[in-house]
């Protein structure tokens, strides 16, 4: 049979044909008893075929892909008012006048958003360094033969006044305080990694102790808890966490930064420094339960040696007050829903990012990780994304466990992870 | 037959309802004539049109867009997915693929281009590779238990689903027929499985198959009429004929 014999047949078959041409054809059937044949077993096999019902495919699955759908392409038009109104809202927050042009979205809007640039956060910071050197220096030349502990905490801490920067607080930590006073804001910023925290000129250090923990012993002391106060005043500052960093031990400022890095991987890029900002103007953070800094960033923001203890502080103050984790998480939910829907997303980070020590060990946690975890996905912060899917993933007896994998899985497909691929497919499978 | 002639593939209820209309044999099989072609054409026709005014609502960031574009398409893409690859759970997670490739690719979407054959390519490729990954296994056996290993587990044929409503015997004769059906479909060869699964079950016109595949019509056509042959025989070899159904 020709390729056309083919075509003519298979177009009868499927009704393709002109009427005529139809007529035409089946007229030629009748008078040929093995075409005719042959047509007939082909329809009958095609009958058979189509006795078969489509299959439904699981209403599952739907939801999934729409979340993914929901993550991905949120609208391009409702991400740039989120951010629009954020930027205003950290701007009110920060006591700043807003100008007609910002909230216009003018020069002002790009003056400000500039301004908060990461780069310009770090050159800020190393600004405030220096600041806070320039200050702390004559006052500290003058005390060289005053009583020590004259110089109140709160008075060296100028920083307060200084907008912390969106990455200043990681980076603060790994900015080696001699360096960040002793050079220029640009030399400061092109230091991308920590050097040794050598010995510097017996004033420095001193000025460097009476941060950390006001009278200045004769060497650098191992690291005494400050009062809850005190480290809210002192965190607002990068420069002063990078001053009060200083008087860690090498070993214990790798500890904290090694923190403060899985820190910003999981609670994504400059989520520290907003925490920090924002506990800052909270002004007495440890006070209150809301105001109080998740355990993790506590100790990850307190100077090394005292993050066990702010750890364990803010955790206690969080469990006494909170007994019941599903309470817990629902209301972290609810309220980071709220802030997201609001457009403001750092708020609903933070609040999940609170709820998280309390509902420890429970599954309400892997709700709060879960949560998490698709907020960082849809601002596309993959890796944080991944970290909070598989925290979450492995919390005992969580339900949503399926749905962290999804996360994890959307958010390596999104980022090009192929292992993190590889993990989310073999965890959906044990979970088969 | 209701089968389409040109253009795109019909919405899911109009393929549904030309599937529930068994054809008969040449002489009496019902016919649509030229006018009934026209209609459907005409059907098809719009159906691409809200498709392709879907798409670019999504494109826009239209969620809800992409939602109807998944509801009007899940079952045939996923019915697809299922006879390429032989296998619920792949298809599945073929379907989630396919789709979630549509959410991250829209923007490649060109105006100019259906829907349909954009999503339906994208189904194939991903078929394939999956098919091509799994291709050093030997074809399954319905009568293999599913998994390695698994000695008193459900055969393939076993796992195909969707006999409720039935009567016990007609349900058991119907899971019969359609295990018979399935290896039929998994006997042919790539080629004409994706011909003919685009065909039957997705409903899409030889034209637009063959803008899928990348080959001529005529070649589409020709890859059909070797399926239907190959289908005709196996088929009878398991003992089913078309008036069984």
């Amino acid at each position: 049979m020709s390729e056309s014999d083919d075509n003519r047949l298979v177009d009868l078959l499927y009704d393709e044909l002109l009427d005529e041409d139809a007529a035409a054809y089946r007229r030629a059937l009748s008078d040929d008893p093995d075409a005719r044949a042959e047509v007939e077993a082909f329809e009958a096999v095609l009958r058979t075929v189509r006795a078969e019902a489509l299959h439904d495919p699981p209403a599952a699955l739907d939801a999934r892909i729409l979340a993914e759908a929901r993550a991905v392409a949120a609208p391009a038009l409702e991400r740039a008012a989120a951010r629009a109104s954020r930027e205003g809202a950290m701007a009110g927050a920060r006591s700043r006048p807003g100008s007609p042009a910002e909230a216009r979205g003018g020069l002002g809007a790009w003056l400000a958003g500039w301004l908060r640039s990461p780069r310009m956060g770090l050159a800020l910071g190393a600004a405030a360094a220096s600041v806070v050197a320039a200050l702390a220096l004559p006052a500290l030349l003058r005390r060289e033969s005053a009583p020590a502990g004259d110089l109140e905490p709160g008075a060296t801490v100028v920083a307060p006044s200084v907008s912390p920067g969106p990455s200043a607080s990681p980076a603060s930590l790994e900015q080696p305080p001699a360096q960040a006073a002793g050079k220029g804001s640009r030399d400061a910023v092109r230091s991308g990694e920590a050097l040794e925290v050598s010995p510097g000129p017996a004033k420095v250090r001193r000025m460097r102790d009476e941060l950390a923990g006001g009278p200045a012993p004769s060497r650098a002391p191992p690291h005494t808890a400050p009062p809850a106060s005190r480290i809210v005043l002192a965190e607002p500052a990068p420069a002063a966490n990078a001053v009060a960093g200083a008087s860690a031990t090498r070993r214990e400022a790798d500890r904290a930064k090694r923190k403060a890095r899985e820190l910003e991987t999981s609670l994504g890029g400059d989520a520290l420094a907003r925490l920090d900002a924002d506990d800052a103007r909270a002004g007495s953070a440890a006070s209150t339960v809301g105001a109080a800094p998740p355990p993790e960033v506590a100790a990850a923001r307190a100077p090394a040696g005292e993050a066990q203890k702010a750890s364990a502080g803010a955790g206690a103050v969080a469990a006494a007050a909170t007994p019941d984790p599903a309470a817990i998480a629902d209301r972290a939910l609810g309220e980071a829903k709220a802030r997201s829907d609001a457009g403001d997303v750092d708020g609903a980070r933070r609040t999940l990012s609170q709820a998280l020590q309390p509902t420890g060990g429970s599954p309400a946690q892997g709700q709060v990780l879960l949560a998490l975890a698709r907020l960082e996905l849809e601002q596309r912060r993959y890796p944080a994304a991944i970290s909070l899917g598989k925290r979450a993933a492995a919390v005992p007896d969580f339900p949503g466990a399926r749905d962290a994998i999804e996360i994890v899985e959307a958010a390596a497909r999104a980022s090009g992870r192929s292992s993190e691929l590889g993990w989310a497919q073999r965890a959906r499978r044990s979970l088969r | 037959m209701t089968a389409p002639s040109t253009s795109t593939p019909a919405p899911e209820s109009e393929r549904e309802g030309a599937r529930a209309e068994p054809a008969g044999p040449p002489d009496q099989a019902p016919r649509t004539g030229a006018s009934g072609r026209a209609a459907l054409d005409e059907q098809r026709a719009e159906s691409d049109r809200q498709d392709a005014a879907l798409m670019r609502a999504f494109q826009r960031g239209d969620t809800r867009a992409f939602e109807q574009l998944l509801a009007k398409h899940r079952k045939a893409v996923f019915n697809f997915c299922l006879k390429m690859l032989g296998d619920r759970a792949q298809a599945e997670d073929a379907l989630q693929e396919v789709f979630l490739r549509i959410v991250r690719a829209r923007a490649e979407w060109a105006h100019t281009a259906k829907v349909t054959t954009w999503m339906y390519t994208i189904a194939r490729n991903h078929c394939l590779d999956g098919l091509r990954r799994a291709s050093h296994r030997k074809t399954a056996s319905l009568d293999q238990p599913f998994h390695e290993g698994e000695e008193q587990g459900a055969t393939l044929g076993e796992r195909i689903p969707d006999t409720e409503g039935l009567a016990p015997d007609r349900a058991a004769e119907s899971r019969r027929l359609r295990a018979k059906l399935v290896a039929a479909i998994a006997s042919l060869s790539e080629e004409q499985r994706e011909v003919f699964v685009m065909r039957e079950y997705a409903g899409m016109p030889f034209k637009e198959i063959a803008a899928v595949v990348g080959v001529s019509e005529n070649t589409v056509k020709s890859r059909m009429r070797y399926a239907l042959e190959k289908l005709k025989a196996h088929l009878a070899q398991a003992g089913i004929r078309g008036d069984e159904v």
